[in-house]
């Protein structure tokens, strides 16, 4: 990947349009209903488990950025939220099975169970796409 | 909540939802017919929104009142949320991102069925 600023190949497409669209729909999704949630679980629980809460607004946080990087179009941007959304649905997945903890206290337990695995495919789908929208259509 | 509407509202939501996704698989805009049946569903959820704030002046209350109200704007917002990402996308992208709203309010009617109980 070229280091300009905007690293897009002649005639490939915004992030957001095309099939990014819908995609950005399922993000936007994401994006509203766990900085609901979040914000919901700091305000009134955060006593309980301050980590977990944490983790759930840094996971609203991710969704809320990729979701704006990719009706943007900030590549690089959307290319680190979806790393990092990867990422923390492994490791939140594996950590809520070893130690057992409140199954439903992030968007990543369980691997995302509690909303249909959908958060363990969202990122594979958002790497794939930004890689086919960053070369020719 | 009151049962026959929640059954109404998943089930419209889902058909509709499979509707978008056969004329989005298909290559199609989004078809006027659906862009009214969405415009009857959200009527459907506004009357959603009448029927609980009457139970709610009646006494009832939902059991976990925080997430069931963050539900209940969810499912106002779906709809006109999905439609404004469609517009610039007037292509079977546009017809499947209104799938994509379509089926999030067949869930966060589930949920304000569960969190009311």
């Amino acid at each position: 990947m070229a280091l300009s600023p905007r690293p897009r190949a002649l005639g490939a497409r915004g992030l957001g349009t095309g099939l990014g669209r819908p995609l950005t729909a399922v993000y936007a999704v994401f994006a509203l209903s766990a900085s609901a949630r979040a914000g919901y679980q700091l305000a009134t629980r955060f006593d309980e488990a301050p980590v977990a809460y944490l983790l759930s607004a840094l996971a609203a946080l991710v969704y809320v950025v990729a979701t704006v990087a990719l009706l943007r179009d900030l590549r690089r941007l959307a290319l680190a939220a979806v790393l990092v959304e990867l990422v923390g649905v492994l490791v939140v997945g594996t950590l809520s099975y070893a130690d057992a903890g409140d199954p439903e206290s992030t968007v990543w337990s369980g691997y995302g169970a509690g909303y249909g695995y959908v958060p363990l495919v969202l990122p594979v789908l958002g790497l794939l796409w930004i890689r086919r929208s960053s070369r020719p259509a | 909540m009151t049962p026959g509407l929640v059954v109404a509202v998943v089930v419209l939501a889902l058909l509709l939802a499979g509707w978008a996704v056969a004329a989005g698989g298909l290559g199609h805009a989004p078809p006027r017919t659906l862009l009214q049946a969405l415009l009857g569903l959200q009527l459907v959820l506004l009357l959603q929104l009448a029927v609980v704030v009457v139970r709610l002046a009646q006494g009832e209350r939902p059991v976990e009142t925080g997430p069931f109200f963050g539900y209940l704007v969810l499912s106002l917002l779906m709809l006109p949320g999905g439609l404004a990402l469609s517009v610039e996308e007037r292509n079977r992208n546009g017809t499947l991102v209104l799938a994509v709203a379509c089926l999030t309010v067949a869930v966060v009617e589930w949920r304000l069925d569960v969190t009311w109980r």
